[in-house]
């Protein structure tokens, strides 16, 4: 892959430190980074995109703002892993102590001094006199070391798998350091997850002496938990065959140092709705750091898409969304069989990019043909939300991971009314986020997941009672325009980012 | 075809005496090296051909230039053994054997090109006054010996030992016939017999290599491309043909035994055939090491690394590393025991054998200390093989540097002392190079595993 030419300017405002998102892979964070950009002309923006290996990512997919006034890529795990072996390596046993000290602090993430550990790891590896990579990987003592520790936790399991995962939990900690080095120093530094980008973040703004602000999405350790039981993540570099639990547990509690550090050093510490904001809280955010900011939608662009053509009898009922297990297509399925049943013109459209797992979209036509239904449900691949908002009736989610749907919020503002899994910030959504919230009424139905006869007999409720339907609709168009327009939401990040440069100076 | 070891492994496991003494056979023939198999081919030659009564100094010269030429060419074609022999051994390993033949053309090539520049010198500068037939089977000789020793290289790094073997027997067999038939015309005769013996060699052993390995490329030089292991292996290859030969060099040029033969070239009678005997001993326990080597140590070898890439525990892979030491530490011992019997054997009939070749008993002494000094030689051949079976090139091509200086040095200085001291430079400089490759070898095993990992 050739090296785009991204704009380099020293001259930054604001840093987005971005983890595998904006701008070579789609996704919600990617949408909201460049969404912030492109509300914000009077900021100068820089990106650091830090991904896995550079030949997992491809062509930039989305434009660049004019804000945007710097941008470079980094990887941490590159294809040839290995630093330069040098001719000599002086050992650096004085060091012996403070890393078995280090390593026994942080056997216990929930136990670790936040402040303490991120200071003894600027000291032993984010400084030139320090633990170098060539010391991590050449050195006498870190392979005694490392030999040492297995026959001290886990003597049973492959060595080969245990060295190579040693390896790959340290080493992107000197690739940060290098990239630490080489990135310009903005006014405000701003994650988008904990991971080694909250990581980057916690230390350059204590290196530099500049606010850092911490914005999550989802729950980083919770995805990456997913994503090792997933076995999908890493799993050519570093992790072989036998995979066992020991290694996903080290895995894990990396992760988790990883996010306590971000948590310390991050203020504010930024969710999207209360229940990331108590996960946050639990997994050691101080509490009087955090608060939400849910995701916002353009309401004046959705509500030209508003129609009032509702034919009941003959629904349209879209699922809005990639068409992978996490989102459970086949519930959608099975549960528009049992509507069907009921209104033989009901309409079932399944809308999103079919490209990242091929076999389950085969599993869901063959479920779609075994079921008769080929009539009845199309899967459409992607289209243009707005274009789709002016044709359906209803919105259904049967995920069984969200977190703050932006689909759901744009079709609130057209006031389509949505049937949801419990999941994320669903009930929030549905019922309102808090007592005044919930005075706007309900704007559909929330069920557990995995049960296709309880969201059918919810779809048909609300098909079947014109009133609810209206009621429904008018609560979502209502809670869209109070709580997720995107200027206000925009002006919420534009104060933030005002105070706290203003603070810091 | 199956590695040498299999075979090996089940004539060993027939389990009686005539499958032991089967499988030794075969190992003595494989591990003692072609060159040791022609210079005794030569000597047998000698004997069927000799005509009673008359002088026989022109044999005196036939082998003396057999030896020249086998040592040139040996060190000529020395920078491809090592590395060509990993080359094709690698590409045997990864089952890419279609690259044999044209790379095999492509060293060819180069061996033809460079040994005949040798050649030409040695026929030009050591040579004068000789005939004009003798300098031209000479001249060829030395080139198709250089081809020999390539394709016998070739071979082995495809463990095609059997044909090896047979190849040579046919060959020097067919080379005694014709010696015989030619005898009427002394040196000439008996040079083109060797010359018409070394094309057949040639012949058959490129004619394995063509009809096993078939390619639709013609030629190739892959193997020269310059790889860090690569320029190692050359530079191993030269050190140590240059070192095997210095001893004899020094004697040959600088020792006041020196007798001059024809032309420049010159022998030390009183040196070179003990050298030869002693050498000779050294066959039983080489044959022994590379029988050990291929059976027992490689399947622990095997199994070592099995553990390693297939996700064994560090106590497996511990388990497996001491039993790879142990079985190193057996062989070396047992070649020493080996060697230990041969040298009592040669203290005590070694006075009636130099009496029976009508060398003068006197010089017991220089045979005695020649044995001990291969006995050393074996060892550290084993050695040496064990390092290159851990990837330790650098540390091997060192040892074969210091080997050479060591032999220059030290049997110079026992020229210079008297004639009782002959022979000690050899044993000296191989004492030297055996202890500090047992060293390394120590060490190499102590970090293995962080050399492995690390």
């Amino acid at each position: 892959m050739t090296k785009r030419a991204f704009p380099k300017s020293d001259n930054v405002d604001i840093l987005l430190l971005l983890e595998g998102t904006y701008p070579f892979v789609s996704g919600g964070v990617s949408s909201w980074a460049y969404t912030l950009m492109l509300s914000m002309p009077q900021f100068r923006f820089g990106v650091v995109f830090l991904g896995g290996s550079e030949s997992l990512y491809d062509e930039p997919k989305y434009p660049f703002p004019d804000n945007l006034v710097y941008l470079d890529d980094f990887y941490l795990f590159p294809e040839f892993e290995r630093p330069h072996r040098p001719a000599f390596l002086k050992e650096k046993y004085y060091f012996y102590d403070e890393i078995t000290q280090l390593h026994s602090d942080c056997l216990d993430p929930f136990k670790i001094d936040s402040e303490k550990t991120i200071g003894d790891i600027e000291r032993l590896i984010f400084s030139e006199n320090g633990i170098s990579e060539q010391d991590f990987w050449y050195s006498r003592q870190s392979w005694d070391y490392t030999v040492e520790k297995y026959k001290e936790k886990c003597s049973d399991i492959s060595f080969i798998d245990y060295f190579w995962t040693v390896r790959g939990l340290h080493a992107p900690l000197w690739r940060l350091f290098d990239i630490s080095k080489k990135v310009p120093v903005p006014k405000l530094y701003h994650s988008a997850s904990t991971g080694y980008a909250g990581m980057l973040g916690s230390i350059l703004s204590r290196k530099h002496d500049k606010p850092f602000i911490l914005t999550e999405h989802g729950i980083y350790t919770k995805e990456r938990r997913i994503d090792l039981l997933q076995r999908n993540w890493l799993e050519d570099y570093y992790i072989r065959e036998a995979h066992t639990e020991y290694i996903n547990d080290r895995w894990i509690t990396l992760f988790e140092i990883l996010a306590r550090i971000s948590y310390s050093a991050a203020d504010p510490i930024i969710s999207l709705f209360g229940a990331y904001r108590d996960r946050q809280i639990d997994d050691g955010a101080p509490k009087n750091k955090t608060i939400i900011v849910p995701n916002g939608v353009d309401v004046d662009k959705f509500a030209a898409c508003e129609h009032h053509s509702h034919d009941l009898t003959k629904p349209v009922i879209a699922m809005v969304g990639r068409v992978v297990k996490i989102k459970d297509i086949k519930t959608f399925i099975r549960c528009m069989a049992v509507v069907i049943q009921k209104m033989p013109d009901a309409i079932g459209w399944i809308v999103g990019p079919e490209e990242t797992e091929p076999d389950y979209v085969e599993e869901c036509h063959e479920l779609i043909r075994i079921l008769k239904l080929e009539k009845n449900i199309h899967l459409m691949g992607t289209q243009k939300m707005e274009n789709i908002l002016k044709k359906i009736d209803l919105l259904v989610l049967s995920s069984i991971s969200e977190g703050q749907p932006l689909v759901v919020l744009e079709a609130f503002a057209a006031g389509i009314p949505t049937v949801l899994t419990d999941v994320g910030a669903c009930r929030e959504l549905v019922y309102g986020a808090n007592d005044e919230d919930a005075k706007l009424g309900q704007a559909g139905e929330v069920l557990p997941i995995s049960s296709p006869g309880k969201l059918a007999d919810a779809i048909l409720s609300l098909l079947t009672d014109p009133n609810f339907y209206q009621s429904a609709a008018k609560a979502a168009k209502a809670r869209a325009n109070t709580y997720y327009a995107l200027n206000d939401i925009t002006n919420i990040y534009k104060d933030l980012y005002l105070e706290k440069i203003e603070e810091a100076n | 075809m199956a590695g040498i070891g299999f075979e090996l492994d089940n004539i060993l496991r027939r389990d009686t005496y005539s499958s032991l003494v089967h499988a030794y056979a075969y190992a003595i023939v494989i591990s003692s090296g072609p060159w040791l198999f022609s210079i005794a081919g030569i000597f047998i030659i000698t004997l069927v051909s000799k005509i009673p009564g008359a002088d026989n100094f022109w044999f005196v010269q036939f082998r003396t230039l057999v030896v020249y030429l086998i040592s040139i060419s040996l060190v000529t074609s020395s920078v491809m053994q090592y590395a060509f022999s990993r080359f094709i051994a690698d590409r045997f390993y990864e089952k890419k054997l279609e690259v044999v033949r044209p790379n095999y053309n492509g060293a060819c090539l180069v061996i033809i090109i460079f040994s005949s520049i040798v050649a030409l010198l040695f026929v030009y500068e050591f040579l004068p006054g000789v005939s004009i037939f003798t300098k031209i089977y000479t001249f060829l000789s030395l080139v198709s010996l250089s081809c020999v020793w390539l394709a016998t290289i070739s071979l082995s790094g495809l463990r095609a030992y059997k044909q090896v073997s047979i190849s040579f027997l046919i060959a020097y067999v067919f080379m005694a016939f014709i010696c015989y038939l030619l005898r009427d015309f002394l040196l000439n005769g008996l040079m083109l017999g060797f010359l018409l013996g070394q094309i057949l060699l040639f012949a058959m052993l490129s004619y394995t290599i063509y009809t096993q390995y078939h390619s639709t490329e013609k030629l190739d030089f892959s193997f020269t491309k310059h790889t860090e292991p690569m320029i190692w292996l050359v530079l191993a290859g030269l050190f140590y043909n240059m070192a095997i030969w210095a001893d004899k060099y020094l004697f040959w040029y600088t020792s006041p035994s020196k007798i001059n033969v024809i032309g420049h070239l010159n022998a030390s009678l009183i040196y070179d055939t003990p050298v030869f005997l002693a050498t000779l001993t050294s066959v039983f326990s080489m044959a022994f090491f590379f029988l050990h080597l291929e059976t027992t140590y490689m399947d622990h070898y095997k199994r070592l690394f099995q553990k390693v890439s297939g996700g064994g525990t560090l106590s497996e892979i511990y388990h497996s590393h001491n039993m790879l030491v142990s079985t190193s530490r057996y062989i070396i011992i047992s070649v020493l025991k080996i060697q230990g019997v041969l040298l009592l054997m040669g203290i005590f009939l070694g006075y009636a054998f130099l009496l029976y070749l009508k060398i003068d008993p006197y010089y017991i002494y220089i045979l005695n200390v020649l044995v001990l000094a291969l006995t050393l030689n074996v060892v550290y051949w084993a050695t040496i093989d064990l390092l290159f079976h851990l990837d330790k090139y650098k540390t091997t091509c060192c040892l074969h540097g210091l080997f050479l200086v060591s032999n220059i040095v030290f049997t110079d200085i026992s020229i210079r002392l008297n004639i009782f001291y002959y022979g000690y430079g050899l044993a000296a400089s191989l004492f030297v190079s055996s202890l500090t490759a047992l060293i390394c070898l120590h060490f190499a095993y102590k970090n293995l595993e962080y050399n492995t990992f690390v």
